[in-house]
């Protein structure tokens, strides 16, 4: 029974100088993103490859316009040789909001909602299983990204030409969530 | 007896599951981070986390790349520990709007005025990354240093409860951000 304790007082004392980094911030994070016409402002995070769940609101709270660039938000995750996928929202013709696949190989990517444009916050989660499937959730739309292969290292979530909230950020293993 | 020892054991056990679910959440994000914030004059870009832990220490570095000044609106960005009241303490970084043009300021934000606006550093905007440090001790002493210059002030360590990098009028790049409690600082 003595060893037995000891492994896991062992155990208790390996794990709690570790945990001392948790400890330093309190979710959520929020990123109040205002870029100036044909600029864009960026959030970059080094992330774990796999595991991991990003969820919280995107609210467009102002739009410019840019003869080349579009007004939108983006949530990506980018790979170690900078291929990036991940989810762009943006206003598009005739007052819709839409949010879209994007990769690297694929700007224009494909769409996975259409909505009566709303400056509502809206909803978003990308997860990452560690199986390393990932999936994206937007307002009530989900599509899965096809990150296989691809040595994942950071999340970056921006905006171009527009003022966007990104609210209530919270960042955690899909094991470690409650 | 026994029954003592399984509630050792048990309660070890229970320590060391909630102990490991919060370390996985730290491995989760794996620094450095960086911001790249861009703000038109009369706009910001804020990017704001609360803090949870006594002591805490952000270091990285910041470079202004462009400055887009107005007669009403000067560049600036900071990098400052928030409290409840939305008071702010730490340091920003500036330019004159009329005088000065080329230089940047570094000065102390805080609530209390005779140490608001103390500049600790003046250099040219164009160059490379300048390196900063903004921590904060358990007894509420908040230490900031700016390329060689340093300075500190004091304030309730109980009353802050967020950390935030801002600009506005100005392009500027947060590199290589490093948020850590002291004591496991490298």
């Amino acid at each position: 029974m003595n060893k037995v304790v000891n492994t896991l007082l062992l155990a208790t004392l390996f794990f709690a100088p570790t945990s001392l980094e948790t400890q330093v911030l309190a979710p959520p994070i929020d990123f109040d993103c205002d870029a100036s016409a044909g600029n864009v402002s960026v959030w970059t995070t080094g992330i774990r490859s796999t595991d991991l769940r990003v969820k919280g609101t995107i609210q467009f709270k102002f739009l410019r316009q840019h003869v080349k660039w579009a007004p939108g938000a983006f949530v990506y995750l980018v790979s170690r040789s900078n291929v990036r996928k991940g989810l762009r929202v943006s206003r598009h013709i005739n007052n819709l909001l839409q949010a879209r696949i994007v990769s690297t190989d694929d700007p224009t990517g494909h769409t996975i909602l259409t909505r009566p444009w709303k400056w509502d916050p809206l909803p978003f989660a990308l997860t990452i299983s560690n199986s390393g499937e990932a999936d994206v959730t937007i307002g009530d739309k989900a599509a899965s990204l096809e990150v296989n292969g691809l040595e994942l290292s950071s999340l970056v979530l921006g905006c171009s030409t527009a003022h966007v909230k990104f609210s209530d950020i919270v960042i955690t293993s899909i094991n470690g969530d409650p | 007896m026994r029954s003592t020892a399984r509630q050792v054991v048990s309660t070890l056990v229970q320590v060391i599951l909630l102990v490991a679910s919060t370390t996985l959440h730290a491995q989760v994000l794996v620094p450095p981070m960086a911001f790249d914030c861009d703000a038109e004059p009369g706009s910001a870009s804020t990017w704001t986390t609360g803090i949870s832990s006594a002591d805490l220490r952000v270091r990285g570095t910041i470079e202004f790349n462009q400055l887009r000044r107005q007669l009403k609106w000067a560049p600036v960005a900071s990098v400052v520990f928030i409290d409840r009241s939305d008071a702010q303490s730490g340091f920003q970084i500036f330019t004159r709007r009329f005088e000065s043009k080329d230089m940047l300021e570094v000065a102390m934000a805080s609530p209390e005025p005779p140490t608001a606006q103390i500049v600790i550093l003046a250099y040219p905007w164009k160059g490379k990354p300048l390196p900063f440090t903004l921590a904060i001790s358990e007894s509420g002493e908040v230490n900031v240093t700016v390329g060689d210059k340093s300075a500190s002030l004091k304030v309730n360590r109980l009353e802050q409860d967020r950390l935030s990098l801002f600009c506005s009028a100005a392009n500027v790049v947060f590199s290589d951000i490093v948020i850590t409690s002291s004591s496991d600082d490298t």
